[in-house]
């Protein structure tokens, strides 16, 4: 019986060594990650000098800490991360890791970035994954006091990992699997020309149709590569290319922590015991565990939440099919759904308030109530548009202005498009009427942006 | 994944580390210094072309009529102190303050390295407020240092702050007229007496004597402005268009463009925002119908000349002066529609703005939705500057580019 089989090939006990191999190498990484951020200041530009900040729904109760609140935070981050991998406390440090990192990243939605999105999901899959039951502080404690745990872990443990990086893979090569990327080689072409100056690949990397080929090698890669990474036969191959790519992707572009978690949490397709091979060729003693003869098959009351887990996480990424429009256009669905890198998308965002009173007309600029960083953010996502017009709204009556109509002209440009209204002008936003789509939504000019040939970016290469 | 056949796996694999292979072997251009300019010979994207022309054909030029204009301005301010009450030396006064004005205008769009603030630009060391530091401006303290007297001294500039110098204090102590001060009663000065004790002729007298002193002062920032782009001395102008080499504070092309812009982005702060929406009564700084005490220029009356030069600065950094500058980039990026919108947007704005008068004050009282669409015309440059232009160049404004990104 499928399910049986099923059951007892996620239960199974494997060796524990890759998932603890995970566990260290996910720890240090952000560990680095939180001194790197408080060391940079970024903490002050994100989160201390705004004076507005943006909410993600169902947490506008999450406030912003003060300044010494804030860095606070992030030294004991960075502690729990060390004691993460460590594996010291473990059963308390990496739930303490996950709140808090997922507190932090609640506090502004334009902080949002798809790899801290995953920092908290994997995070999170440690604090019930044993992870710690090898080569960590923990399981050294158990052994001098002649408890030992056994050495391995449920093979479902390690393949919910793996799941986790394949999914954000493939989401983010199909992701790719749309005209502007694959036809107009955009906006790589963007991307690539202001690079054009760089030392003997500048050249190269403008030479006509360069972008497209660029475009297309990432979008395979990402689709494929988890594939690869499964097979034993093509994993060493592929790793390489995993190193490559995220190197190369680390060189080129202000993306972060992201290539090194990727880098490493790839490592997790290799085999079961995958750390002891590389520490036998390395000269030191790793003996392979004795797995138990007789396995266990998984509970079915944790099977069944893990499998709608994984099927949500599988799933989840794709809603922005079923909405209007186009989800790089419009933002419905773009959220949680790894679309990495894939859009270059800026707007001159204005705001006019109407006082109801008089029928005076304002216009009011974001800046005045944003950051930089904030603004850019902001320009190209409509929710977040929507929330500072309720602050301006807000604004508005505590400066005495009385009841006030909010509208936006958000001239938005997509890929290197010309300027379209992205949210219909017309419409209060402080007043939405509950409809679908929103009231504020409005296709873009020349229909699907990614499909209408009119509308079709200018193509931005070294030769023409 | 056994379904998989050999055959057919082992190009797929080998596509795939070539996908990577191949994006691997683009360096960070921030990392390692280009040894010399690279090759702008083939037909294409010179986006350090644009940058040189810029300098050398826009930005240089700039300031060195600026520094003849301060001097012409100095000689007549020196004059004027040497006889304040003769009307004919005034006048004189007048006309070199407007036409240095007239450059300096220009010149508020071109505050790219040593200009800008230190904290906001890179290689900045401040001159543009030693110069003009409009909206910082302060005709009170003003008169109180006129009262105090210490403007003659060597040391004053040092130490004193900047709305208490520069064109911006000339404009005032040169244009305004009587004997009354710009405080209010409390202030000591009019509270001790020490003002009326001056007298008219000796308010006159020290007004332009102050005006002169602080002549010479703008005279040095915009020497010092000069010296630090002359290719024979500072030479910033190299540090400028050669990125990466030597002692330039940009590591990449791509960050002199940045700041380019952000130095351009004066035309939607300053012009679009401060100078036409705040007095026009279109943004929340002002909740009356109109606002023209907001009004740059409340000595000179000259604010919508100076919104004709700016935009004429902005006009001179985007081509820059007709010479290949952001225009040529956009045309050679495939981006010609934008770079005949930009250049449209502009030309039309700049026909408005000639048509207006040199003061906006008494067209703001009588006809404002003439100010108000003047306003909607530099608007139309600010829309495209902040979406397309932004995105087919991968600009950032300097202070976004701090942190990560996916």
């Amino acid at each position: 019986m499928p399910f049986s089989r099923l059951r007892h090939t996620l239960g199974r006990p494997v060796d524990g060594a890759s998932l603890a191999a995970f566990r260290i190498i996910f720890g240090l990484a952000m560990a680095f990650a939180m001194i790197r951020y408080t060391l940079s200041g970024w903490i002050d530009e994100v989160l201390v000098q705004p004076s507005f900040f943006f909410k993600f729904k169902g947490f506008e109760w999450v406030p912003v800490w003060s300044p010494e609140a804030l860095y606070a935070l992030l030294i004991a981050l960075a502690a729990l991360a060390l004691c993460v991998s460590a594996g010291l406390l473990y059963r308390l440090t990496a739930p303490l890791f996950w709140l808090g990192f997922t507190l932090l990243q609640l506090m502004d939605v334009t902080n949002y970035l798809n790899h801290y999105y995953l920092v908290v999901l994997l995070s999170g899959y440690l604090v019930f994954l044993p992870a710690h039951r090898l080569w960590s502080v923990d399981a050294w404690r158990r052994r001098r006091a002649g408890r030992p745990w056994a050495p391995t872990v449920p093979a479902w443990a390690v393949y919910l990992i793996r799941a986790q990086i394949a999914v954000v893979y493939v989401h983010a090569g199909l992701a790719k699997v749309n005209a502007d990327w694959l036809l107009h080689g955009q906006p790589m072409g963007i991307w690539m020309a202001s690079r054009a100056d760089a030392p003997i690949i500048g050249p190269l990397i403008t030479l006509p149709g360069a972008a497209l080929v660029m475009s297309w090698l990432g979008c395979l890669y990402d689709l494929t590569i988890p594939l690869w990474m499964s097979w034993r036969r093509t994993r060493p191959l592929a790793y390489v290319a995993v190193i490559a790519f995220h190197l190369a992707t680390q060189a080129l572009f202000d993306i972060g922590m992201f290539p090194t978690l990727m880098m490493t949490s790839t490592l997790i397709f290799f085999g079961f015991g995958w750390p002891r091979a590389l520490l036998r060729r390395l000269g030191a003693a790793a003996p392979t565990p004795t797995i138990p003869p007789q396995p266990r098959p998984m509970a079915k009351a944790a099977l069944i939440p893990l499998a709608l887990w994984c099927t949500f996480q599988a799933l989840w990424p794709l809603r922005s099919h079923l909405y209007p429009g186009h989800v790089l256009w419009d933002e419905l669905g773009m959220r949680f759904s790894w679309r990495v890198m894939i859009r270059e998308k800026h707007g001159n965002v204005t705001y006019h308030v109407t006082q109801k009173e008089t029928g005076r007309v304002f216009q009011v600029d974001p800046r005045r109530y944003l950051e930089w960083r904030q603004y850019s953010e902001m320009s190209g996502q409509p929710d977040l548009i929507i929330q500072l017009a309720h602050h301006i709204h807000d604004d508005c009556l505590r400066r005495g202005l009385g009841e006030t109509e909010v509208r936006v002209e958000a001239l938005v440009s997509l890929n290197g498009r010309p300027p379209a209204s992205m949210m219909n002008p017309e419409v209060d936003l402080i007043r939405l009427p509950d409809t679908w789509p929103p009231a504020w939504w409005t296709p873009h000019p020349g229909g699907d942006p990614l499909t209408a040939r009119p509308e079709a970016p200018p193509r931005l290469s070294r030769s023409h | 994944m056994t379904a998989f056949s050999r055959p057919l796996l082992r190009p797929l694999a080998a596509l795939t580390l070539l996908s990577a292979l191949g994006v691997t072997s683009c360096d960070d251009d921030s990392d390692e210094a280009p040894a010399s300019a690279p090759d702008a010979g083939a037909a294409g994207v010179d986006r350090q072309a644009a940058l040189r022309a810029i300098g050398e054909q826009t930005i240089l030029p700039t300031y060195q009529q600026f520094l003849s204009d301060a001097q012409a301005l100095s000689a007549a301010l020196d004059a004027l102190a040497a006889d304040p009450d003769d009307a004919e030396r005034r006048a004189e006064a007048q006309r070199a303050f407007s036409e240095a004005m007239h450059d300096w205008q220009r010149a508020e769009l071109m505050s790219v390295g040593p200009a800008g603030a230190p904290s906001a630009r890179l290689g900045g060391l401040g001159i543009r407020d030693e110069i003009y530091s409009w909206p910082t401006v302060n005709p009170c303290r003003v008169d109180q240092e006129l009262v105090e007297g210490e403007f003659a001294e060597p040391d004053f500039f040092d130490g004193a702050l900047v709305n208490v110098y520069g064109l911006d204090a000339i404009e005032y102590l040169i244009f305004v007229e009587g004997g009354e001060n710009a405080c209010p009663s409390p202030v000591p000065i009019n509270a001790d007496g020490s003002w009326a004790a001056l007298g008219e002729a000796e308010v006159r007298s020290r007004r332009a004597r102050y005006a002169a002193a602080a002549a010479g002062h703008v005279i040095e920032s915009a020497q010092a402005l000069v010296d630090a782009w002359d290719p024979e001395k500072g030479n910033f102008l190299a540090a400028y268009s050669r990125p990466g080499e030597g002692a330039s504070p940009y590591p990449t092309v791509q960050v002199a463009l940045n700041e380019t812009f952000a130095a351009m982005f004066y035309l939607d702060k300053q012009l679009k925002d401060l100078k036409l929406g705040a007095p026009a009564g279109i943004t929340l700084d002002c909740t009356d119908d109109r606002c023209p005490e907001r009004l740059e220029s409340q000595w000179a009356r000259r604010s919508g000349a100076y919104a004709t030069d700016n935009l004429e600065g902005f006009r001179a950094m985007y081509t820059a002066s007709g010479a290949g500058g952001f225009d040529t980039l956009l045309t050679d990026t495939g981006a010609g529609d934008l770079a005949e919108a930009l250049g449209g947007a502009t030309a039309a704005a700049l026909e408005t703005f000639s048509a207006l008068p040199p003061d906006l004050a008494e067209l703001l009282a009588q006809e404002p939705e003439t100010v108000r669409s003047a306003h909607g015309q530099v608007k139309a440059i600010s829309d495209l500057l902040k979406s397309q232009f932004v995105t087919v160049l991968n600009l950032s404004v300097p202070q976004e580019g701090a942190s990560d990104n996916d």
